[in-house]
């Protein structure tokens, strides 16, 4: 199998299951366990439907997603050409106060953080590329 | 992802099997609504066949609760997966949600 695939989709919500399937399979051919596929695909589906409904802004876009596992890491590189915008500098949410105060939305980038063991952002060459990295425990 | 909706005694359950992504979440939101539409304000939501939840599904389950939070209305989730809680954590929502362990559980104070 190939062990580094992309996938193209474009800007609509409806495309994400095809994307955390395709990485479903990856991580499973590398042994890696359920726990730590499931983190992965929230991740890649918190960033994914981030840059769809806040880079495109629900207008037409592409976003290429690409996987790179080996037996003790999987990386995945998401690219997109919306405006720049970094979401790794968007403020931690409220998890805090009460039902009333606590405002909705604001929890992708957070999840994506905790469940994940790296995470960078980066502009080059037009695009935004945010690269999500999860460890095989031990 | 299937929903099944039961009336039980004073509440309505929703019964959730599949996966509580992007793409369900607004299904979900409009079940949720149509249950308040027709009149009843006690809602449980049982998820046995729930394994995963992303932050579209969390936004249904903050905005629905505070949809029902008047005297005489209730809001529950049921039957959590530990990767469904351990989402649930991370967002700090267990501290703003009734969970109970199981639907008899939950009626019962109901």
């Amino acid at each position: 199998m190939d062990r580094s695939p992309t996938l193209e989709i474009p800007a609509d919500p409806g495309e994400i299951p095809r994307v955390t399937a395709m990485l479903e399979q990856v991580m499973q051919a590398c042994g890696f366990s359920c726990d730590a596929i499931q983190d992965l695909q929230l991740a890649v589906e918190e960033a994914v439907a981030n840059t769809i409904v806040h880079g495109y802004r629900g207008g037409a876009g592409d976003v290429a997603i690409t996987i790179h596992a080996t037996e003790g890491a999987v990386e995945v590189r998401i690219e997109d050409r919306a405006p720049p915008f970094n979401p790794l500098s968007l403020p931690d949410p409220d998890r805090e106060s009460g039902l009333d105060e606590r405002r909705i939305g604001g929890l992708g980038i957070y999840l994506i953080r905790q469940v994940v063991d790296h995470v960078t952002y980066h502009f080059s060459g037009g695009k935004n590329v945010l690269t999500l990295v999860k460890r095989k425990p031990g | 992802m299937e929903i099944t909706t039961v009336t039980r005694g004073n509440g309505t359950v929703l019964s959730l099997a599949g996966r509580i992504d992007t793409v369900a979440a607004p299904m979900l939101e409009q079940a949720i609504n149509r249950v308040m539409e027709s009149g009843s304000r006690k809602i449980l939501l049982d998820f046995s066949g729930v394994s995963y939840i992303s932050s579209g599904g969390l936004r249904v389950l903050l905005a629905s609760a505070k949809k029902l939070k008047n005297t005489g209305d209730r809001f529950g989730l049921c039957c959590l997966s530990a990767d469904v809680l351990k989402v649930l954590k991370l967002a700090g929502f267990t501290s703003i949600f009734s969970i109970y362990p199981s639907e008899g559980e939950a009626l019962a104070g109901w």
